[in-house]
Formats: structure tokens, C-alpha cells, sequence
């Protein structure tokens, strides 16, 4: 009976873990401005974190009433999905595997505003972009927390097979 | 009997596809969007490997995404790492001067002597240090996100094993 339980712990216990960091690294991004409005020098070093992902352009992020995030709209939309679905994912611990079909529904908004934007032709709001990248980060963080039950539950397998 | 596929293959292929796509500036901006091109290498070399696993009559798991997108990221960083840092110094040193200027804006307290003295040293090293420094990063970045993609692509494109074929199975017993 233990066991059987054990794969389930494991799971959740790196499901958890990466949620948990994956969380960290989303709150980062309205920590960076807010430590920066109250004068931290930290604010400055932890945006500095979030460039190599991000353009960081200023009127492109949003503004929760101290400054501009840390990352644009989408990026924190795709955050911001994948955290909530890892999130998910953990407390239910069990793989949800969307079929693949939706990742290119989700992922045609967010390609073609991106592409529109490159082209200098009229983009979403900062709030759409978001709003639009929300459901594909979620995805990704759907099929991550599959791959990473599956990883864990195959070679708990093999541990007992041996 | 069947032999498992090479991993290393569709690891070299989207490694060194996107690894050129990511040294192009302007291309390279896509990777602005949450390292969208390095997190794409792994996943598409996660979709070849998948590819030749169905072909080859092999599983195909979330682990062999993550190793085949580790291994196309870290190709992924050093083809962006040297061809990025080899147009970087051919046309100036922008990016640095813009981690500068981010530093100078956050506020922080470095002195300002401090950080000319290693522009200078970034722009007296002939842009070896720039192509250095952007190795590092980029093969840091590869890791880590070609890692993402390749398990994100492992999940999506799953293969299970087949169930052995009847070419070994006993033959029938007589009729009559």
C-alpha cells in the first residue's frame, strides 16, 4: 500500500517544487517594481534578472500602481498561466495531457500580435496581450506537470522492477 | 531487431537551425518573448526525435524529450554564443551598453569608474570577452529553456511503446 503511494508523493513533492519556484519567479515580477517604488536598490538588480527573457519595454508592461513590471504583458500572462497550471496540476496530481491541437489554437492570438508588432502594424493592449498569453502559458504548464508526473511515476517503476 | 534512434541527430538539426536563427539580429528579438526561440529548439527537436522514435517502433517519453532538448539547447547556445558574439563585436557593443545603462537606472551603487573601467576592458579585449560572456549565458539559457521546451514537447508528442509484433509469437495450433 505504501508503495504504491510512494510515486504519488514524489510527484507531487517535484510538482510542488517547481510550482513553488515557478510561483517565486512570477511574484518576482511585481516585487521588482514595488521593491523599487520603496526605494530598494534590490528592485533594480531583480529586473535586471528578468532581462535576458524580456524586452522590458516600459509602456508594453503593466502597471499595477508602482511602476512597471518586471516583464511585458505577455511574458507575464505566460507566467502567470504556467504557475497557476503547475499549481493545479500539484494539488490534483495527476497528468492532464491537452490534446496538441490547442496548443496551436492558443498560440495563434500570441503569434500573430507578436508578429504584428515586429511588422509595426496596430497590436493588442497591454491588458488583451495578457489576457491572450494567459491560456497558452497555462498549456505549457499543463503539459510540463505531464512530462514531469510521467518522469517521476517511470522511474519509480523501473525502481521496483529492479 | 530494431535499433533505438539517434538522439543526436534532431538535437544537431534544431540546435543549429535555431542556434543561427537566435545569432540574427532582429530574429533573434523572438527570443524576447519568454526565450520563445530556445524554448522552440528543444520542442522541435523533442517533435524530430519523436518522429524517428514512431518510425523506429520506440517510445517516446517526457525523459527523452528532456534529454534530446537539453542537448539541442546546449547546441542551441554555443552556435548563437559564437556567431551572436562575432556580429555583436562586428557592430558595436550594444548589448553591454545596454546592461549599463539598466544598471545605471536601477539605482544601484556601483561606481561609475568602476563601470567605465569595464566597458573599457569589455571594448579593449577586441570582443573576445563579449563573445565569452554571451557563451556563458547562452549556453546557461539553452540548458535551461532547451530543457522546457523538450519536456513540453515530449508531452505533447508522446509516443508509447508498441506492443510486440506477432513475428516472434507461436505459431497456431492444428486445426482438425
Amino acid at each position: 500500500m505504501g508503495e504504491s503511494k510512494k510515486p504519488l508523493r514524489a510527484s507531487r513533492l517535484l510538482l510542488g517544487t517547481v510550482a513553488g519556484l515557478a510561483g517565486l519567479w512570477t511574484a518576482g515580477v511585481v516585487l521588482a517594481p514595488w521593491l523599487a517604488a520603496h526605494d530598494s536598490v534590490i528592485g533594480g538588480w531583480l529586473r535586471l534578472l528578468y532581462r535576458p527573457g524580456c524586452h522590458q519595454i516600459a509602456n508594453r508592461c503593466l502597471d499595477l500602481g508602482f511602476g512597471p513590471m518586471a516583464v511585458c504583458a505577455r511574458c507575464a500572462g505566460l507566467y502567470l498561466g504556467g504557475t497557476l497550471a503547475l499549481l493545479w496540476t500539484t494539488v490534483h496530481n495527476h497528468p492532464c495531457r491537452p490534446r496538441p491541437i490547442w496548443l496551436a489554437i492558443f498560440a495563434a492570438p500570441t503569434v500573430l500580435d507578436f508578429v504584428a508588432g515586429q511588422l509595426g502594424l496596430p497590436s493588442l493592449g497591454n491588458w488583451t496581450r495578457f489576457a491572450v498569453a494567459l491560456p497558452l502559458g497555462a498549456l505549457a504548464g499543463l503539459y510540463l506537470g505531464d512530462a514531469l508526473i510521467e518522469i517521476v511515476r517511470l522511474n519509480s517503476t523501473q525502481e521496483k522492477q529492479e | 531487431m530494431n535499433q533505438a534512434p539517434s538522439m543526436l541527430k534532431p538535437a544537431l538539426i534544431s540546435g543549429v537551425a535555431f542556434g543561427v536563427a537566435g545569432s540574427i539580429p532582429v530574429i533573434n528579438w523572438i527570443n524576447c518573448a519568454c526565450c520563445a526561440l530556445i524554448i522552440g529548439c528543444g520542442f522541435f527537436a523533442a517533435f524530430l526525435y519523436s518522429k524517428d522514435s514512431r518510425t523506429a517502433g520506440f517510445a517516446f517519453r517526457a525523459g527523452n524529450g528532456a534529454t534530446v532538448g537539453l542537448v539541442a539547447g546546449l547546441i542551441y547556445g554555443v552556435i548563437s554564443g559564437i556567431l551572436g558574439g562575432l556580429i555583436s563585436s562586428a557592430l558595436g557593443m550594444g548589448d553591454w551598453q545596454q546592461v549599463i545603462d539598466q544598471i545605471q537606472m536601477s539605482g544601484a551603487d556601483i561606481d561609475p569608474e568602476v563601470l567605465d573601467g569595464i566597458t573599457h576592458f569589455m571594448e579593449s579585449s577586441g570582443g573576445l570577452m563579449m563573445i565569452l560572456i554571451g557563451l556563458f549565458f547562452a549556453l546557461v539559457f539553452g540548458a535551461i529553456f532547451g530543457t522546457i521546451g523538450g519536456l513540453i514537447g515530449g508531452s505533447v508528442f508522446k509516443v508509447e511503446p508498441q506492443p510486440p509484433t506477432l513475428e516472434h509469437a507461436p505459431p497456431p495450433p492444428p486445426v482438425g
